[in-house]
């Protein structure tokens, strides 16, 4: 008894170190430097900024993706969050002026308000000096930069200049195209701006991907959809039959679903329909009677398993010559409460039904494990990364699938839903901001299941 | 008392309707293999290749094509009518893929339209122009928006079959009766039939393939749907199985004429559509088969909302009798349900399958002008024929023995 105790504790300590494991040094980073590099660069141009700085996201995910399959590997990320300015933090002062910075910390844009005296108008034919100069300046290889052109134009009493340079590093992948581009009025700085030109193949292989996923979204959604129409067929039968029931649990995940619904933004109506639905499938789990006993304090340990052993799935696509991105999208907002709602939202959502629900109305047909595939199945389509080949990033959904499926018959449905949360905020957290919120919104639900795990009652 | 009230009344409606006020829908002279190439052999060269035909559908009085090559970067659609005129196409390109960047004139030239009305769209490697009637795709000459039917107004009868569909279910479930394998094997016969043809049936999801989408991925999940629909039919079968019992053989007929004059007054596009495709005859067979078993239920909905009272038949009869003017082509299936909800439980399937069996040869039968599908549908109904008189004489000789 005292030495199964004692393993428990030491299974709960491992969970515990293999979650700061996945989480720890994961996130984006610079968003606490934005402010400041913002403002030192703003001072450059001369316009120190006054006020607040709002600090926010912007992510180009199709071409941080195809940045990453042109560079495979590290270089790729880190390429996509430098030089590449896939993603960047927008910092606006409330005084005026706003600059971008990329992840990486380096100045992607910047433009300060017209002054009131922009000096003395510049002879368009003159210009190419000041702007060279201002290239020396701003940018830290000015060499790399050849100038491309200029164009002039008169606006708001003052004579504006455009310049553009153009430039081949060797970090960017071959027909990528970097430009820089500056913008002056009469004589004072105004504006610089980073473009990339990508090379339409590598975005068209990442934004097809993305978008024949979608479409095969759509089937899993018809898939989840007649579903809930079996369910909602089962309820009517079984409240007919008064066949017992778990309404307040049922009631319990369907609030739930709704708040963490509400929580990631959601809309009403699609909230409401996904907390019924949710509602209504746990409310059913009793009446079918073939579906494994619950014991979801293995739940956490499960999820982290699961979440190790799928963070090196896409290392291994990208090994045998295939390409899948290391993390999944990043999303446009960053909130603490928007992690909580994509990690544990689809767990709460899709558990029920694909665990419990579908083995539970096709297992007299075809087997508990019948349905547990088709399951996986379905959810394979629900989420998977572009990838190349396609089914390459669906195979590893369905590994991740196969997994869950492995856990219900384990630790029942409960205990799926909760590896599924586990795993998916762990997998989830390298698209957040680096930062205590993120990780204790992460790692509070492993710490708490590890100490369940270790000291909870065991059923016999 | 109560069958042929509500099965003869539809069809002494249907049958006036269909000869007196409206006269039946023309035939679709040719097939979309035809309008293909017809328009292969008419349009000149799009500057792009335009792959294989990937889907048809019926676009108001014409076909609208689709081409796509494998690496689904673009997409080609022509509307050809069914009337000699003038084909419209239209080129759609993925957002992702180059081109160049051309000016409001050259565009203008290109497109062949004034410059004046040109939007300029943005892409990644493009620029892209709309004019009034023309398009432009980088340096290429994309065509013009095909033509828009306005879409029909949702039925209600579509809704309310699906609610009698739920309401059956239940109705199936809390009233049991003898249950018989028969119809769940019919059933799924006709959702192996359905899966098994899926492959086959992608050209009927023409509005399904995307520029950017590679064509064999839009298979893909045109097949796993019709796979995921007809397995849960399959399953459904099973579980509110239909009631055991022996098909009224003199009734079949009289169900059957019904349904063939609801086809032929308003045939259903989608059928027509599906009379293209070589697999036509297992279409029929899972319509039937699939169509049978879910109308039945939907009309076990309706008899169990109406309770046993001496009206309903009367009121089943009004409903289907409604149905003729309002039901467009989803007369078939309401005549059907409302068959399904006649006579005894068990009679239901074999009576809906029945006037379904008569609509999809009546719709072949007014919405196809080509030869093929008639050659089809008439030995579909020679089989269906036979089949019914084969258990009208076995009913016949049940009974004289007793």
């Amino acid at each position: 008894m005292l030495r199964s105790r004692l393993l428990a504790v030491l299974g709960g300590l491992c969970v515990v170190l293999v979650g700061v494991a996945l989480v720890r040094g994961r996130g984006l980073v610079g968003g606490g430097h934005a402010g400041a590099i913002a403002s030192s660069a703003l001072a450059d141009f001369g316009f120190p900024p006054a006020g607040e700085a709002e600090v926010t996201l912007e992510v180009d995910q199709p071409l941080a993706w195809a940045l990453e399959r042109s560079r495979p590997g590290p270089t790729g990320v880190t390429l996509a969050r430098g030089d590449g300015g896939a993603l960047r933090w927008r910092v606006r002062f409330a005084g005026g002026g706003e600059a971008v910075i990329t992840e990486a910390g380096g100045l992607w844009s910047l433009r300060r308000p017209l002054p009131t005296h922009p000096g003395p108008d510049l002879f368009p034919a003159f210009v190419r000096p000041t702007f060279e100069d201002l290239v020396g300046r701003l940018v830290a290889n000015p060499a790399a930069w050849r100038w491309h052109g200029s164009q002039s134009w008169r606006e708001d009493g003052a004579l504006w200049h455009r310049a553009r340079f153009l430039s081949s590093p060797v970090s960017f992948p071959r027909g990528w195209r970097p430009e820089l581009e500056l913008e002056l009025a009469g004589s004072t700085p105004v504006a610089v701006r980073h473009h990339v030109h990508p090379l339409g193949t590598d975005v068209g292989v990442v934004t097809g991907r993305i978008a024949e996923l979608r479409l095969l979204r759509d089937v899993a959604l018809l898939a989840l959809g007649l579903l809930v129409v079996g369910v909602l067929l089962s309820a009517g039968e079984a409240l007919a039959f008064r066949e017992r029931l778990a309404p307040g649990r049922g009631v319990a995940v369907g609030l739930g679903v709704m708040a963490l619904s509400l929580m990631s933004g959601a809309e009403a109506l699609p909230a409401a329909g996904q907390a019924f639905a949710a509602a209504l499938t746990v409310a059913m789990l009793p009446t079918w009677t073939s579906l494994p006993r619950g014991r979801p304090r293995l739940g956490v340990p499960a999820g982290t398993v699961l979440a190790l052993a799928l963070v090196a799935l896409p290392g291994v696509v990208n090994g045998v010559g295939g390409w899948m991105p290391a993390a999944g999208a990043v999303p446009e907002r960053v909130e603490v409460q928007r992690l909580l709602g994509e990690a544990w939202l689809p767990a709460a959502v899709q558990e029920p039904l694909l665990r419990g629900a579908l083995p539970g109305l096709v297992g007299p047909v075809v087997g508990w494990w019948g349905g547990a595939l088709a399951g996986a199945g379905v959810g394979a389509l629900l989420g998977p990364l572009p990838s190349v080949p396609l089914v390459a990033g669906l195979g590893v959904e369905f590994a991740r699938q196969l997994g869950l499926a492995l856990v219900a018959r384990w630790a029942g449905v409960g205990g799926a839903l909760i590896a599924h949360g586990t795993s998916q905020a762990l997998l989830r957290r390298p698209s957040y901001p680096a930062g205590l919120p993120w990780d204790l919104a992460t790692l509070a639900p492993v710490v708490l299941g590890a100490v369940w795990f270790a000291v909870g009652r065991r059923r016999p | 008392m109560r069958v042929p009230v509500a099965v003869a009344l539809p069809l002494v409606a249907v049958l006036a309707a269909w000869l007196v006020p409206l006269p039946p829908a023309a035939a679709v002279a040719r097939s979309p293999q035809e309008a293909t190439r017809y328009a292969e052999d008419t349009l000149p060269a799009l500057g792009v290749p335009w792959g294989k035909v990937r889907g048809w559908m019926r676009s108001g009085e014409g076909w609208e094509v689709v081409w796509q090559p494998s690496h689904g970067a673009w997409l080609v659609r022509v509307w050809i009518g069914d009337a000699p005129g003038p084909l419209v196409w239209r080129l759609d390109v993925a957002a992702w893929l180059s081109g160049v960047r051309l000016s409001r004139a050259a565009a203008a030239h290109l497109a062949r339209a004034a410059p004046e009305a040109g939007v300029a769209r943005e892409r990644l490697g493009r620029r892209d122009w709309e004019f009034a009637g023309a398009r432009v795709a980088g340096a290429v000459a994309a065509g013009s928006a095909l033509p828009q039917q306005p879409g029909s107004p949702p039925s209600p009868f579509e809704a309310v079959l699906a609610g009698l569909i739920l309401a059956g279910a239940l109705a199936r479930v809390l009233l049991p009766t003898m249950r018989g394998r028969g119809w769940m094997q019919w059933t799924t016969l006709g959702c192996v039939a359905l899966a098994l043809s899926s492959p086959l049936l992608t050209p009927l999801a023409a509005r399904s393939f995307r520029a950017g989408v590679r064509p064999w991925v839009t298979q893909l999940a045109v097949v796993a749907a019709v796979t995921l629909v007809a397995s849960s039919v399959a399953l459904a079968a099973s579980h509110f199985r239909a009631s055991a019992s022996r098909p009224p053989g003199s009734l079949l007929l009289l169900a059957g004429a019904a349904g063939l004059l609801a086809g032929r007054l308003e045939p259903l596009e989608w059928l027509v559509e599906a009379a293209a495709v070589p697999v036509r005859v297992l279409i029929w067979l899972g319509v039937v088969g699939v169509g049978g078993w879910l109308l039945a239920v939907a009309g076990d909905g309706a008899r169990a909302l109406l309770g046993r009272s001496r009206s309903s038949p009367w009121l089943l009869s009004a409903t289907a009798v409604a149905a003729v003017p309002l039901a467009g082509p989803w007369l078939g299936p309401v005549l059907a349900a409302a068959a399904g909800a006649t006579g005894q439980r068990g009679d239901g399937p074999w009576l809906a399958a029945a006037v379904l069996f008569g609509w999809t040869f009546g719709c072949t039968w007014a919405g196809c002008g080509w030869v093929e599908p008639l050659r089809d549908a008439l030995l579909w109904l020679a089989t269906g024929l036979a089949f019914a008189t084969i258990v009208a004489e076995r009913e016949h000789a049940v009974r004289a023995r007793n």
